[in-house]
């Protein structure tokens, strides 16, 4: 049985790269061979620089430590000397938000207290290699925004990184490059979005029948500030009495950053059996030069605000069918062109 | 003739208090004249604050809550792992929770040893454990790993055994404790599948998670737990936004405070009480923070008076409380020669952002874009609508219509 199969990967400084993969794929083990907690059967893994592990976070704490004792057992170890573990200590309390619970022992912590003391403590100190195994689904909803803002200031700092997750948003907002693991082979290397695309084409749900679009094309353009509008047909097999229409469209700059702009969901509309075209439009079109992806999607309408796992047809970036949006005009650092008019007396 | 599970708490509440320990510290301080940068520890904790509630046949309740609500503390004594300080709890039915999982599995053991051990343990007979065996293997899908030792499973493979090793234990009330966060996506919905068909032949199922779309999937009730009391008990798409929207006020006002003071420090010595900048909408709250309305038109005035440098450019920026910069705009600057103030309107027809915290800063810039003055106004944009599958940059609008010739019923925007 081989967890892990003749897999070559490279992570060059600064640069962060993300595994994804299903359960069970090889994703855990191949972290876990580069942080050298298995010595790999086969092959070679050749490292420089430190390495800080975010996986099993917690794993040498004794339950009934107080958190500030795991915390200064913790940087002892990893080499700080005193005078820097006072500072330290009191920037883990604060980030770990434990107040009075950070001076009792650990046993008495929720789960959730537990992995906020573990995030926190690891992550106090720099290193130059990350390796990261879903760390950021730890606490709720606010802590994780928490950790995930910790993570990108540290990888900022000209640190490398593999990152193991579940998540594809954060592999498309943070890696460069992504490998895509199936039963412990690369099933598929890229950058971030098309290891992405990839990935979502395995497991995404089935369209339902009765409804398509129809022609549309691959590429539009549209201008700064002016109406945008765009034909879109839609063929069906009989009158569908109630079909939403929603469309977004977003920025995706792989490794870097990935918005939706402008999201109008639930236009309803009624089309007759055979082809019926309707126009999309977008007045003052608010976003300014540079590609976008005009995703749409055909749906049933909810029911009890649950969208149907079923789409009738879906045009999106991550099904690898999406529209292309060419703006042009005003070039800006900024995200939008909010529309504004200037007086001066 | 068994009867049907049921939980029915009433005034329960728990409290932990200061250990024999720490009140011996504390009363020690001042004799060992140590000071200590440690907080008092001297206070009793009421982490279930007279809770009373039924959950009946059937049901599927999720829990939800910021850490530290007390929803663990709610679950272990509804699971009997701890006593209740006051109030009444009474079960019918065996309870099984899953706190954290892979309690009880061994290591060193395999998939299958586990299953067979753990079914010796509840006391099933050889054939009992083999058929469940089959089940378990499937529904788990490890493959080959159920006979490798569990030290070699990912976190996801110890889950699914976990979870699949259920079919053993024939639970009457399930409670399950952010258990399900670590499959993919095709477990969760088997995952899913099972609960449902649990609460189907009425058993109750308890799922806590910080994971609200898994609640909305699962749950039929949804109970907001927040400093020991329940907090909202109804629908699960109703509890969950009520949720979200406690935790972004809270988290809001916390670091609008740390927004004011980097945009002090930012801009420093330019800020200049003479430059001001406001803004305005009809209903305009206002308050410290001001409070505009999505869909809304609005406008900013701004004023300056006695600047001794040549202008040449004013610059515009729209900051979202992230740091994201929405809109830009750089603009000839013009100074009024008959008097000193100068006054600028920008009218805007339509709000268009999604609801958060936002940020303008106003800056006039000379001939050589140096920046003589600065002003800024934080705000915070509400909506009443909410849009339904994601979170945009823009609140903007768009219009469907039928094309002329086509055959259409109707056309409308909700």
């Amino acid at each position: 049985m081989c967890a892990v199969t003749g897999v070559d990967i490279t992570l060059e400084k600064g640069q962060i790269i993300g595994l994804i993969g299903g359960n069970g794929a090889g994703k855990s083990t191949l972290l876990r061979l580069l942080g050298g907690v298995y010595e790999p059967t086969q092959g070679t893994i050749w490292r420089s620089g430190d390495v800080m592990a975010l996986y099993e976070l917690g794993q040498f704490a004794r339950r009934t430590l107080t958190g500030r004792a795991y915390a200064r057992h913790f940087l002892k170890f990893n080499g700080q000397k005193p005078e820097q573990i006072e500072p330290l200590l009191r920037e883990i309390m604060d980030f770990s938000e434990l107040g009075e619970y950070f001076d009792r022992p650990i046993y008495t912590y929720s789960s959730g207290m537990c992995s906020r003391l573990y995030f926190a403590t690891s992550t106090s100190l720099s290193a130059d290699i990350y390796l990261i195994d879903e760390a950021l689904s730890v606490g709720d909803e606010h802590f994780q925004a928490k950790c995930w803002k910790r993570l990108t200031e540290k990888l900022n700092q000209n640190a490398s990184s593999v990152l193991v997750t579940h998540d594809w948003t954060s592999v498309l907002k943070l890696c460069s490059r992504a490998y895509l693991l199936e039963k412990g082979k690369t099933k598929f290397t890229g950058n971030a979005e098309s290891t992405v695309t990839t990935y979502l084409s395995s497991i995404r749900e089935q369209l339902a029948p009765g409804a398509r679009f129809s022609n549309l094309p691959a590429q539009v353009s549209a201008k700064t500030g002016q109406s945008f509008q765009m034909p879109i047909s839609i063929t069906s097999e009989s009158d569908i009495k109630d079909l939403e229409l929603s469309f977004s469209i977003e920025k995706l700059k792989s490794g870097s950053d990935w918005k939706i702009l402008i999201l109008v969901s639930d236009l309803k509309i009624k089309p007759r059996g055979g082809r019926t075209t309707f126009t999309l439009e977008i007045p003052d079109l608010p976003i300014p030069r540079g590609d976008y992806y005009l995703n749409l999607f055909l749906t049933a309408p909810k029911k009890n605000g649950i969208v149907s796992a079923q789409p009738y047809d879906v045009k999106t970036w991550y099904w690898g069918n999406p529209i292309r949006l060419k703006v042009e005009d005003p070039d800006t650092q900024a995200m939008c062109v909010l529309p504004k008019t200037w007086a001066v007396q | 003739m068994k009867t049907s599970p049921s939980i029915s708490v009433s005034h329960l509440s728990k409290t932990y208090f200061p250990t024999f320990f720490s009140v011996a510290v504390n009363i020690a301080k001042p004799l060992t004249g140590r000071t200590s940068s440690r907080p008092n520890r001297l206070k009793a904790k009421k982490a279930v604050d007279d809770v009373s509630l039924q959950i009946k046949s059937g049901e599927r309740v999720g829990i939800i809550g910021r850490n530290g609500a007390g929803k663990s503390t709610l679950l272990h004594l509804i699971a009997g792992m701890t006593a209740p300080s006051f109030g009444q709890i009474d079960i019918q039915g065996k309870v099984t929770a899953i706190f954290s999982l892979g309690t009880g599995l061994r290591d060193d053991l395999s998939g299958k040893q586990n299953i067979f051990l753990s079914g010796e343990l509840q006391g099933k007979s050889r054939s009992e454990i083999e058929s469940a065996y089959k089940e378990i293997t499937e529904f788990a899908n490890i493959g080959e790993f159920i006979d490798l030792p569990l030290r070699t499973y990912s976190t996801g493979m110890k889950a699914r055994l976990a979870f699949a090793m259920l079919a053993l234990e024939d639970p009457e009330i399930l409670i399950i404790d952010e258990a399900l966060s670590v499959g993919d996506s095709s477990f969760a919905q088997k995952a899913k599948k099972k609960i449902r068909e649990l609460c189907d032949s009425g058993k109750i199922v308890i799922v806590v998670s910080h994971d609200l779309r898994a609640i909305k999937d699962i749950c039929d009730r949804c109970l907001w737990i927040d400093s020991g009391k329940v907090a909202f008990d109804g629908s699960p798409v109703e509890a969950t936004t009520r949720y979200l929207h406690a935790v972004a006020q809270n988290d809001d006002s916390e670091s609008l405070a740390g927004l004011e003071n980097s945009l002090k420090t930012r801009f420093g010595s330019l800020l200049n009480k003479d430059f001001t900048l406001s803004l305005h909408q009809s209903n305009i709250n206002v308050g410290h923070v001001p409070v505009l309305f999505e869909g809304q038109p609005f406008g900013i005035s701004s004023t300056y008076t006695n600047l001794k440098t040549e202008l040449g450019w004013y610059r515009l920026r729209l900051e979202r409380l992230d740091g994201v910069l929405v809109d830009e705009t750089i603009r000839e600057a013009r100074q009024s020669n008959k008097t000193n103030t100068t006054q600028l309107e920008i009218k805007f027809p339509s709000l268009i952002l999604a609801p958060g915290v936002y940020v303008f800063t106003l800056e006039l810039l000379d001939s050589i874009q140096a920046v003589p003055a600065a002003t800024f106004r934080i705000f915070r944009v509400m909506s009443e609508n909410e849009i339904a599958g994601g979170k945009p940059l823009l609140y903007y609008h768009a219009r469907i219509t039928p094309q002329e010739g086509s055959s259409v019923i109707a056309a409308q925007q909700s």
